[in-house]
């Protein structure tokens, strides 16, 4: 495959890359100046707000997971609506936006077997892939304003470009809800495919006995489904932030391992989108 | 606080995705989908047209087809039976020349043939005037006149004779 770009992508993507690898060394010496201990010990706290009403866990948020959602719905809004009336014959950009919408659909329709369900299977497919990989690059490989916050939850100190910006797909909220979502949409799908006697009965199959096994099974999907993506990008996150930590003498790694960052934000996302289809089909199945 | 903690978060989230999931749905799925459709529909009309017209292309390649062939057997047709006609024209031509020349010839000879007898008939007649004239001549001192017719009738019917 041959890129050509053109003079302006390319001097955007030259001045990207400056500023990334002059972050890199901004980072490295930030870094460089705390003690191993200081630098991680609040690695694995959420900055939480207490809401005035609400009891348990129904009165706490994640206000920065919540406000990056915003930011990224902002940026999908903003850019899809340069293309909300589409041309017949599209130029550059909007075919850009097709191939990748033609990708989900094509797999929607390979996967799923009810015609009725493709298109807001597809929807949701999108969707969430259009989430999903923008908040995994943007939490995987850019660098950002980030919140460290102290083990109450409270705000101890903001990172300014020493850190990646922080992931709504880090937070477990995020990901268990919308694979419970997923759970949900699919035998939705299968009751209004099937019918109800249809996909109750489908839960004793083969033999009644196995009905304890099929709640398991299928319970158990939406878990490893969020956890997946949680596991992989919050991982992500901290080793970036390792590898920042660690190679603070030498940005390169980090430089690297954003761009790494970006591979496996797209692969988790396709890798979520993909699973949600493949629930949705089995479910329709 | 937990790095692992289900709270209230996870309910907004969802109705994040929701709103994006119909703003999305509003400017970006209807009417891409709908350009789909559009684009799949004209595209499908138009090779269908294409179709058509090639089918039509091709009726009318053969119906020329046709035609040229059906021209060329009436020209050949033509050429042929004007070479069979002027064929029969010079046959025909040359038999009323033959027939022509045979009954020019018929009525030339006949002709002749009628002059040579009148020519006979002439030498014949004027020959026995000529004989009898002579004999008359020869005769007069010696025979008696009905000595002489006789003996011409005699001479006559020997020349009628043979």
């Amino acid at each position: 495959m041959k890129l050509s770009l053109d003079r302006k992508t390319k001097v955007l993507l030259v001045v990207f890359l400056l500023i990334y690898i002059f972050l890199g060394i901004l980072n490295a010496i930030y870094l460089s100046k705390q003690s191993m201990s200081e630098a991680f010990k609040n690695v694995a706290n959420r900055w939480v707000l207490k809401l005035p009403f609400g009891q348990g866990i129904f009165s706490r948020v994640n206000p920065l997971t919540i406000f990056m959602t915003w930011i990224i719905m902002f940026v999908i809004i903003i850019v899809v609506y340069r293309f909300r009336k589409p041309k017949l014959i599209p130029d550059r950009k909007q075919a850009a936006l097709e191939s990748v919408m033609d990708f989900v659909y094509q797999m929607v329709e390979d996967a799923i077997p009810d015609q009725r369900f493709v298109r807001p299977t597809f929807y949701i497919a999108c969707t969430l892939f259009l989430f999903i990989v923008l908040s995994n690059i943007l939490g995987g490989a850019i660098p950002g304003i980030s919140i460290e916050a102290n083990a109450q939850g409270n705000i101890e100190k903001i990172h300014l470009f020493s850190d990646t910006w922080f992931s709504p797909t880090a937070d477990i909220n995020t990901n268990a809800f919308l694979a419970v979502f997923v759970f949900l949409i699919s035998q939705v799908f299968a009751i209004k495919s099937k019918g109800l006697k249809a996909w109750a009965k489908s839960w004793f199959e083969p033999i009644p006995f196995m009905f304890p096994m099929n709640v398991i099974g299928e319970l158990s999907k939406p878990i490893s489904h969020s956890l997946r993506l949680f596991g992989n990008i919050a991982g992500g996150a901290l080793l970036t932030y390792l590898l920042a930590y660690m190679a603070k003498y030498l940005f390169l790694p980090v430089v690297l391992w954003g761009f790494f960052g970006i591979f496996v934000g797209v692969i988790q996302a396709l890798v979520f989108t993909v699973l949600a289809i493949a629930y949705i089909s089995s479910a329709l199945s | 606080m937990g790095f692992v903690e289900l709270n209230l978060t996870g309910i907004i989230q969802l109705l994040n995705f929701f709103i994006l999931l119909f703003v999305l749905y509003k400017l970006l799925y209807k009417p891409f989908t709908q350009i789909m459709d559009k684009r799949r529909e004209k595209v499908e009309s138009e090779l269908a047209q294409a179709e058509k017209e090639r089918k039509e292309a091709q009726e009318m390649r053969k119906e020329a087809e046709q035609i040229l062939a059906n021209a060329r057997q009436i020209a050949e047709r033509i050429v042929s039976d004007a070479k069979q006609k002027s064929d029969e024209l010079i046959t025909q031509a040359k038999n009323q020349a033959r027939e022509e020349a045979d009954r020019i010839m018929n009525s030339a000879r006949a002709q002749i043939e009628r002059e040579k007898q009148a020519a006979l008939d002439e030498v014949e007649k004027r020959a026995g005037e000529i004989a009898v004239t002579l004999a008359m001549k020869i005769l007069q001192g010696v025979l008696d006149e009905k000595a002489k017719k006789e003996y011409l009738i005699n001479v006559l019917k020997k020349g009628q004779n043979q």
